[in-house]
């Protein structure tokens, strides 16, 4: 997958791959403005996203097979363009929780005994 | 989001862009809704909503780039995966590259010409509504005659389903330049032509003018001609407009070319004129009775033939009790434009090569099909890898499907650069009677055609193997068990592969097997010729001359002949290789018979000789005696007559001295005329024809002209000598068609020898394909049997029993196919009766033969794999997992 190699060298657009890709995981369908408003909250505000550019990250990981996308309506009734994760989704989800997890045990380690 | 719809993304940008614009506004709207809920105030909302956003536009672009590029990225991504792959197996994609390109270069070369004959419009504004309307007689079945004007114009004024109608006459002549010394006379056929003519065909000139109603009214003497003639004998000059030419007697001034491509009724037809100028017009204008020439109409828009057909039918009864003399018997019969042009043999002969090849073709993807399964399992292993490291089930059949199409279209390519040879081949062995095959080219149609052939044959064969390779992705890379079981799948597919192959290859086999004795039939009848050396030739002088004049000129030609050095006899005849249209007939009496019944009437024709006809052919005397110089006109009326007339008048009787009443010699219709002779019977229709009736009148007491010569000769040269002793005898005259009585026959079964040849080599080809499809299959069967075979061979199985068991498997197959492909061919060669000769569609000899013949080639195609199968060494076999 020649597109998700060339971006996971850039670990900040790997991370925010990874936490779209947690939250759909989680919590099902969801559309963009949702999202960002999920991971402001579980962080407490700490990760604020430029909003903008989550949707050229929805976009690429939907042509990736990770995401499928549909338009439905929103809570208050608005046409609305919703998310989900796939199959391949979840197990790219799977290897960046995995290295993703390897990368903070290391920087944790180094930390520690530096 | 589906590929297509990607596709339809980069095409429609903007409703692409209105996606997103879409998507990216609900979001800022959402943000400074929740704002204002949060208690901020509507204008620091929706600024903080922009700002909490970043760069809308850059956003927006990022987006759009990420669906499109992705999209591309991708395919680049398969296409470049797909030649990596290819490029790591050279020897199999080259098989498969060089048997698809054959395929489908064949059927590009076929479908050219297909195109040019039946598909590619006629030259004419809406031509589909073009219709002939021949006047036919119900009495003897004769479908096409012409039409009398006073008819034609109660036709098209009482027919509701026309728009217009018009009228042409073919007539022929020398075509004579005065003015440009060195100018060779021509014999060109041109038509006179009603005053519509041209509006009803719906197309205008090239240079100059079309005729016009003006002309008509005149009487001017003008004409219009081809582009093809004023190419050929004007060099294309512009001031060929107003140019003034001879025609037999008539001199016209051009007014008007036609472009590039036009011709009506035919493509020999060179020049139209009014046919106000047609002496056979000025005479017949009012009369009923003498048919002028042939009518064709244009429809009504939305109308069809039926509609038409019906109309004119009650037309014709009507005009029948109006006019009972001149009428009776007659009626109508309508005939598309494009059905009269191309005859009811071309397409049907078109269609069968066209489907035969297509055939080929299916059985080159077949093998395609079983090789591409055959490297899946050696890729199997890759497959699964990719699978588990995320790749989608459908992505990956995505990528073996790109493969495919790869190999196809680069098949495609190479079909697509062998197709002027192979279509050039195809013309060359083409029977004359194609029309329009001249026209064969690779334009717009025969490239899509092409490219869609590529992509829909890449697709057919790499549909099964893609789809049956991305499920096993999904399985378990570790259990051997479900390996087994997909390695069991792949191998019965397969089978099925070989088995559809050999059904159709025995289909396309049994098909060629037929044409082959049919051809070899017709070339063992005896033609009733005794001599094929014989040369033949077309003498014409100019037909303004009278009558008599030109009689004299004849008898002066065949004199000079006779004293050329080497000639031996010279005859003539004045319809040689007659066909008729379907016509019957029966003489009006025959002395000492009751009037034979209407429907007892059969084909028959009546003709004029001149000279030593017969002698000059080898055409033996049977009974009687031949013309003599006292058969004058002023001598009792006599005939010869052939084998099959007088076995029909006179069975098991001397015809010799009865006396019989037909279309007499001196035009009268009511002369006794007495049979003196009995003539051997010649194929003149065509050898796979049965000999139609003649009787032969001399040209002394006919009123007919005799044009064919036959010339018998001791020397080879005679055609050259020929031409010049006719152009020292009279400058004007016109010698054409020289040639042997060998090569008009041999031209008559062109189009059988063409269509044999062509679907022969399709079913070889087929039968190669099939050979190299089974050869492969059981060399796959030994290589995944190889532990296997190891384990019986060293339990104790005989080498014997190994090769056994590979023939077993093969013969399983290859009956299987033969079985399926017998039931097939049964209704297949039902609907190529039509084409046979001497034998049934259903002919057991060929069926016996075709069958064994290719069970034979599917032994010996596995001859290899077996012998592989028992080099097996037992302890290397079991050593390999």
């Amino acid at each position: 997958m020649g597109v998700a190699r060339k971006h996971s060298n850039d670990r900040l657009q790997g991370t925010l791959d990874l936490l779209v890709l947690k939250t759909l995981a989680s919590r099902g369908p969801m559309h963009g403005y949702g999202i960002t408003q999920h991971i402001e909250r579980l962080s407490n505000e700490t990760l604020r996203l430029e909003e903008g550019s989550l949707y050229p990250a929805l976009h690429r990981l939907t042509h990736a097979g990770s995401l499928q996308s549909e338009w439905g309506a929103s809570e208050n009734n608005r046409r609305a363009r919703y998310y989900s994760i796939t199959a391949a989704g979840r197990k790219q989800l799977a290897q960046e929780e995995a290295s993703w997890g390897q990368l903070t045990e290391a920087v944790a380690r180094v930390l520690r005994h530096a | 989001m589906a590929w297509t719809e990607r596709l339809i993304n980069v095409l429609r940008r903007s409703s692409l862009d209105a996606e997103i614009d879409a998507e990216l506004q609900f979001h800022i709207e959402q943000r400074t809704r929740d704002n204002i809920e949060a208690g901020m105030p509507t204008d620091e909302a929706r600024h903080d909503a922009d700002l909490r956003f970043g760069g809308r536009l850059r956003a927006h672009e990022q987006t759009r780039d990420a669906d499109v590029l992705v999209w591309l990225e991708t395919i680049g991504q398969d296409v470049r995966y797909a030649v990596r792959n290819l490029r790591h197996s050279p020897a199999v994609t080259g098989v498969i590259v060089a048997s698809l390109a054959l395929a489908i270069g064949a059927s590009t070369a076929m479908f050219s010409v297909v195109n040019a004959a039946l598909l590619r419009a006629l030259p004419y504004a809406d031509s589909d509504r073009i219709v002939m309307l021949w006047t036919a007689n119900l009495l003897n079945g004769s479908m096409e005659q012409n039409t009398s004007v006073p008819n034609m114009e109660d036709w098209k004024a009482r027919a509701r389903t026309f728009e217009d109608m018009a009228a042409y006459r073919v007539s022929q002549g020398p075509l004579i330049d005065r003015m440009q010394s060195g100018f060779d006379t021509e014999w060109i056929r041109y038509v006179t032509v009603t005053d519509n003519f041209f509006s009803l065909l719906g197309r205008s000139s090239a240079a100059g003018r079309v005729l016009t109603r003006e002309d008509f009214s005149s009487g001017e003497r003008v004409a219009v001609v081809t582009h093809s003639l004023w190419q050929r004998r004007f060099g294309g000059s512009a001031d060929v407009i107003g140019k003034r030419v001879g025609l037999g007697g008539l001199d016209v001034e051009i007014v008007g070319v036609m472009p590039d491509g036009f011709w009506f009724p035919t493509k020999d037809v060179q020049l139209w004129m009014p046919a106000t100028l047609d002496p056979a017009w000025q005479r017949n204008r009012d009369n009923r009775g003498t048919r002028f020439g042939i009518v064709f109409g244009r429809l009504v828009r939305g109308l069809t033939i039926e509609h038409a057909r019906a109309e004119l039918r009650g037309v014709a009864a009507q005009l029948r009790r109006q006019y009972p003399t001149e009428n009776a018997d007659l009626d109508v019969n309508l005939v598309p434009l494009h059905v009269q042009v191309l005859g009811r043999r071309v397409p049907f002969m078109l269609e069968m090569l066209f489907g035969a090849v297509l055939c080929v073709l299916l059985i080159a993807c077949a093998n395609v099909a079983n090789l591409l399964l055959g490297r899946g399992v050696a890729r199997r292993r890759e497959i699964a890898v990719r699978a588990a490291l995320g790749a989608g089930r459908r992505r990956i059949a995505r990528q073996l499907l790109t493969e495919s199409v790869l190999l196809s279209c680069a098949a495609g390519c190479l079909g697509l650069i062998a197709a002027p040879w192979s279509m050039g081949a195809l013309i060359a062995l083409a029977p004359p009677n194609i029309p329009r095959l001249d026209e064969a080219r690779i334009d717009i149609p025969v490239l899509l055609f092409t490219l869609g052939l590529s992509v829909v044959t890449g697709v057919l064969f790499g549909l099964a193997p893609a789809v049956w390779m991305s499920r096993g992705g999904s399985e378990d890379l570790t259990r051997q068990t479900t390996r087994n079981s997909a390695l069991g799948t792949s191998a019965r597919m397969r089978g099925a592969f070989v088995v559809c192959q050999f059904a159709v290859a025995l289909v396309l086999l049994a098909g060629a097997g037929l044409l082959i004795r049919s051809l070899l039939a017709v070339q063992s009848v005896d033609s009733g010729f005794g001599d094929l050396r014989v040369v033949m030739a077309h003498l014409r002088f100019n037909n303004a001359l009278p009558r008599e004049r030109r009689t004299g000129l004849y008898q002066g030609a065949m004199d000079r002949i006779r004293q050329l050095p080497g000639v031996r006899t010279v005859g003539a005849i004045g319809t040689m290789f007659w066909d008729g249209d379907g016509g019957k007939f029966g003489l009006r009496a025959v002395d000492g018979h009751a009037d034979t019944p209407r429907d007892q009437w059969e084909s028959l024709t009546w003709t004029t000789v001149s000279g030593d006809y017969f002698q000059a052919l080898g055409v033996p005397l049977l009974r009687g005696r031949f013309f003599r110089d006292t058969d004058t006109r002023n001598a009792p009326p006599v005939v010869l007559i052939n084998e099959t007339m007088a076995r029909r008048y006179w069975p098991g009787e001397d015809p010799i001295g009865h006396r019989i009443k037909g279309f007499d010699a001196r035009g009268t219709n009511d002369e006794w005329v007495t049979v003196i002779g009995v003539v051997k019977d010649v194929h003149s229709r065509g050898l796979d024809r049965a000999p139609a009736a003649q009787i032969f009148e001399a040209q002394s007491q006919s009123l007919d002209e005799t044009e064919n010569l036959v010339v018998s000769a001791a020397t080879s040269g005679l055609p050259e000598t020929l031409r010049r002793a006719i152009r020292e005898f009279d400058p004007t005259a016109v010698l054409s068609d020289v040639s042997t009585l060998d090569d008009r026959l041999v031209e008559q079964s062109a189009q059988r020898r063409f269509q044999t040849y062509l679907l022969t080599a399709f079913a070889v080809l087929a039968l190669l394909l099939a050979a190299a499809g089974i050869f492969a299959t059981m060399h796959y069967w030994v290589a995944q049997r190889t532990q296997e075979i190891g384990i019986r061979m060293a339990l104790g199985a005989e080498r014997r029993t190994v090769v056994a068991m590979v023939f077993r498997e093969t013969l399983v197959l290859a009956v299987a196919g033969v079985g399926v492909g017998v039931v097939g061919a049964l209704a297949a060669t039902r609907t190529i009766a039509s084409l046979l000769f001497g034998l049934t569609p259903h002919d057991p000899a060929t069926f016996a033969a075709v069958s064994l013949g290719l069970t034979a080639i599917a032994i010996i195609a596995c001859c290899i794999p077996a012998a592989r199968a028992a080099r097996v060494d037992p302890m290397l076999a079991l050593k390999i997992e």
